[in-house]
């Protein structure tokens, strides 16, 4: 029988079907429409590149630029709105009342702050959507991993690991979820507020609050992360230690075929080890396409808030300024925190690859 | 979490309203006093949770 026929058999057995439907249905550039298990196991064993590199990155760029437009027409609404207010200002002195000018200049801020927070309420709903969409890919991924991980005999870190990554992977969510983001988002509105007045109001607090978020983040992504490499090492050298006892006890122990069997049962585990690779591959796959889709949207809003911000500057209108040069600084921290969870779980795959190498 | 953003909503509107009527406010010999005053309101929204976390 030939390796190519076992993997063939093997790959059949398993239902992938939900993970591939999750990479069709984030896939909106389509350039990565030709990609599954199987393609990506028999590039690998015909040695060939997994991606059209050129081709990626000429999507992602069509992509950038058209976030970049369809997030414009934000910004040249508050630039307009921003203009008007420099008008009102320099005509304040032919209204005689100075309160008639600044009301209409508040008025114009509320406006303005509406407009921002419909944008930044679409942003945190798409960054939310994403921090579950590859939990979701986590939970169908690992239930297929850790048998393929038991069958080339890492019983150890198969039976150590499945609790360990869908534990952090759900505690992730739920602290994401429920904690980080909201966090980011009330920051963002006392930012907001705080812009109606030339007073800081409620600066600092916002301050204080989008730090201890960022904070929160790296924190928990760090020690979830650093608990399951650890874990990893040591049931690895476990693992090992099972194998080659194994292995051993067959050639030896088994008299005249125990030879022939021990190598045939490695080509097995050698063949099992592809599929893994080639599924934890597809997985890495699966989770960079769920980030780069709302990564590179919100990196595009994020440009055109600060643009925004560059441009109402000499408006001389300090707040507003202020205000959106905030809420770009709010935006990226959201993109921070959703790179760094998508690095959490790209750890979690790389370390079942790593396994049995 | 209802708490908070009733904590944030009441932040929000105190800020806001006290933002116009500052602007409003005819600028006499009180208006000084009254900001101040405006500002121990702010003061206390921002701390009510300690409030309660206290009694």
């Amino acid at each position: 029988m030939d390796y190519k026929d076992i993997i063939k058999e093997k790959l059949a057995e398993l239902n992938l079907s939900e993970l591939e439907n999750v990479l069709d249905d984030s896939d909106i550039a389509g350039t990565l429409s030709n990609v599954s298990a199987e393609s990506i196991i028999s590039s690998i064993l015909a040695g060939e590149p997994l991606f059209n590199t050129e081709a990626v990155i000429e999507s992602v760029k069509d992509l950038f630029l058209y976030e970049m437009k369809s997030a414009l027409v934000l910004g040249v609404e508050i630039v307009t709105i921003s203009i008007v207010i420099g008008m009102l200002k320099s005509l304040s002195s032919s209204f005689g009342e100075k309160a008639v000018s600044n009301l209409g200049t508040m008025v114009c801020t509320c406006l303005i702050i509406g407009l921002c927070l419909g944008n930044f309420t679409t942003t945190f709903n798409l960054c939310k959507d994403a921090v579950n969409t590859m939990t979701y890919t986590m939970q169908i991924l690992i239930p297929i991993l850790i048998p393929l991980l038991i069958a080339i005999g890492g019983t150890v870190s198969g039976s150590v690991l499945s609790p360990v990554i869908t534990g952090a992977t759900a505690a992730v969510n739920t602290m994401l979820s429920n904690l980080i983001l909201p966090a980011v988002f009330i920051s963002t509105i006392f930012f907001m507020v705080n812009s109606m007045t030339e007073k800081d109001y409620v600066n600092k607090l916002a301050v204080f609050i989008r730090g201890a978020a960022t904070f929160a983040c790296g924190i928990s992504v760090t020690f979830f992360a650093g608990i399951t490499a650890v874990q990893s090492f040591v049931t690895e050298s476990a693992d090992g230690v099972l194998a080659d006892t194994a292995r051993y006890s067959i050639s030896n122990f088994v008299p005249i075929i125990g030879g022939f069997a021990s190598d045939s049962v490695d080509m097995m585990l050698l063949c099992v080890n592809i599929i893994k690779n080639g599924i934890g591959v597809l997985g890495v796959i699966v989770i960079i396409v769920l980030l780069a889709l709302p990564l590179i949207k919100m990196l595009a809003i994020a440009v055109v808030y600060k643009i925004t911000a560059i441009i109402t500057e000499p408006l001389g209108n300090k707040q507003v300024s202020e205000c959106l040069n905030q809420m770009g600084n709010s935006v990226i921290t959201m993109a921070v925190i959703l790179f760094l969870t998508s690095m959490m779980f790209l750890v979690f795959i790389a370390i079942i690859i790593g396994i049995g190498a | 979490m209802s708490y908070v953003t009733e904590w944030v909503k009441n932040i929000f509107i105190i800020v806001v309203a006290v933002s116009f009527i500052e602007v409003l406010l005819p600028a006499g010999n009180m208006a000084k006093y009254v900001k101040y005053i405006f500002s121990l309101i702010i003061l206390a929204s921002i701390l009510a949770p300690l409030a309660k976390l206290v009694a």
